[in-house]
């Protein structure tokens, strides 16, 4: 299986956004981190890989199979953390194992005592009563516990501190010490992303911007301190963005393009988020 | 059907010490009364009361969009709600029933009162299990508040004369006969049928 998950022209519309004609590829074996400011439509993308919205026109598959016909079967195969698909408060922990247990055919009951007891998890605590790491821990044991091959992660590490993010990563390596297993994680924190992604899809008012492997990025994107007049000499389709103050500019380059003898530092995903977001020049027709 | 259905008896878990202690409560009333009628009035009563305590509660947490994640059909996920509405109310259907039996002996009328509540229950689930659907916990309260109290705006209405009072005591009289009651809570059964059906176009078409 070459992609674990396909999507082609997928689009959606509401009333006052409209996820526009999106299509990506996540490699079987990779991770992928989806960035975009608030309201880009990670969250929206998500949604209709999982079937929670319907989409208007497009064809999503994933592990393979076609999200519109094998439904059951992808989700047999598939682990979804997200804030949106929280756990009802007066649960307790084991009663989310029971609930899950019933519903997935492969469900490892031991490995999801060995969870909650890795994560220091009581069974018998209410949802109300864990802090907010404990509940993303508990949401990652069930996205793991019934041989899932695939992980849907829709802001994982939001509002957690940093020991248990970097937990929450630790965790996801683990995942993927098996090559069959691949996971889409969407975030703000970038930072996470630069860690563990090998792939980023960056999406910007419902479109892709670019979906490109961390080393393409890397070649791809650079960022130049210089003067107004050192532009001016750059040949077309070097700057992507441009940030001018009273003292010079900043901009976001085709560090292949520049002038020789000019070096651009490497942009970290964050500085390109911001650049692209707020300080574009003219996008080329096929995107960045 | 069985994940969704366990889902939404956790989600009910702690509501049911009060159901409970209340449903005693009326079971003393009706003791204490010699009447079965608090026995059998609060399965009715719940058959309103319950569908919309389990919106609610599945509203508030977002679990429905977490069971979606999962390998159930939205089927699964109405079929185990009707279920889990229906077992709350025929298991008080049947505790009431034993409670009639002690009170009163006669088995015929404690069988027709049983077979009359289990109409009832059986109407009001199909009723309002589909407009929570359709318009949510909040919104569905006041489209069940009218057709609660429309019977007694409509039936005043119907007759006020003593021939259409008789009128009406002979179809009640009627109504109580066991053939009769049998033959209508299979058709609440086939309206409890058509009330699902009409929740999973409902909710087959709702987006999270």
């Amino acid at each position: 299986m070459k992609n674990a998950i396909e999507i082609k022209n997928l689009t959606k519309r509401f009333d006052k956004f409209t996820l526009d004609n999106i299509s990506f590829s996540l490699p079987t074996g990779s991770v992928m981190g989806l960035i975009g400011e608030n309201g880009a439509g990670k969250s929206t993308t998500i949604k209709l890989l999982l079937g929670l919205l319907h989409t208007d026109s497009g064809t999503v598959s994933m592990l393979g199979m076609d999200a519109k016909t094998q439904t059951l079967d992808i989700k047999r195969h598939l682990g979804v953390v997200s804030e949106v698909t929280a756990h009802p408060l007066n649960y307790r922990a084991q009663d989310i194992g029971y609930v899950l247990r019933a519903a997935y055919p492969r469900w490892d009951e031991s490995q999801f005592q060995q969870y909650l007891k890795l994560f220091c998890i009581d069974p018998t605590k209410m949802c109300k009563d864990l802090s907010k790491g404990m509940r993303m821990k508990l949401s990652i044991a069930c996205a793991l516990c019934h041989d899932a091959k695939l992980l849907i992660l829709d802001e994982p590490t939001s509002g957690l501190d940093p020991v248990v993010r970097d937990e929450v990563l630790d965790i996801l390596r683990d995942f993927m010490q098996d090559e069959q297993h691949s996971i889409l994680i969407s975030s703000h924190i970038t930072s996470d992303l630069e860690k563990i992604a090998d792939y980023i899809t960056f999406l910007h008012d419902g479109k892709v911007v670019f979906s490109q492997s961390i080393l393409a990025i890397q070649e791809n994107y650079g960022v130049l301190r210089c003067s107004h007049e050192t532009i001016q000499d750059f040949a077309a389709g070097t700057i992507y963005a441009k940030r001018q103050d009273q003292f010079g500019c900043e901009v976001l380059v085709d560090p292949r393009r520049l002038p020789a003898g000019m070096t651009a530092e490497s942009a970290s995903i964050e500085q390109i988020m911001l650049f692209l977001t707020r300080y574009p020049v003219a996008r080329p027709q096929g995107g960045f | 059907m069985l994940a969704s259905y366990k889902s939404d008896f956790y989600l009910l878990r702690g509501y049911l010490k009060t159901y409970i202690g209340t449903f005693a409560l009326m079971i003393v009333f009706s003791v204490v009364q010699k009447s079965s009628y608090f026995a059998y009035f609060y399965p009715a009563f719940m058959a309103v009361f319950t569908p919309f305590s389990l919106f609610s509660l599945a509203e508030q947490s977002g679990w429905e969009s977490m069971l979606l994640s999962a390998p159930i059909t939205r089927a699964d996920i109405v079929r185990g709600r009707y279920m889990m509405c229906l077992s709350i109310d025929l298991i008080m259907l049947l505790v009431g029933f034993i409670t009639a039996l002690f009170l009163k002996s006669d088995i015929s009328s404690n069988i027709a009162a049983l077979l009359l509540s289990l109409a009832a229950v059986l109407v009001l689930n199909s009723l309002v299990i589909p407009i929570v659907y359709k318009f949510g916990a909040t919104k569905g309260r006041f489209a069940v508040m009218v057709i609660c109290i429309l019977p007694a705006i409509v039936f005043p209405l119907i007759g006020s004369s003593d021939a259409d009072f008789d009128l009406l005591i002979k179809i009640v009289d009627f109504l109580q006969r066991i053939p009769v009651l049998l033959v209508i809570d299979a058709c609440c059964l086939v309206l409890l049928g058509l009330s699902y059906f009409i929740s999973y176009l409902i909710y087959n078409r709702k987006e999270f």
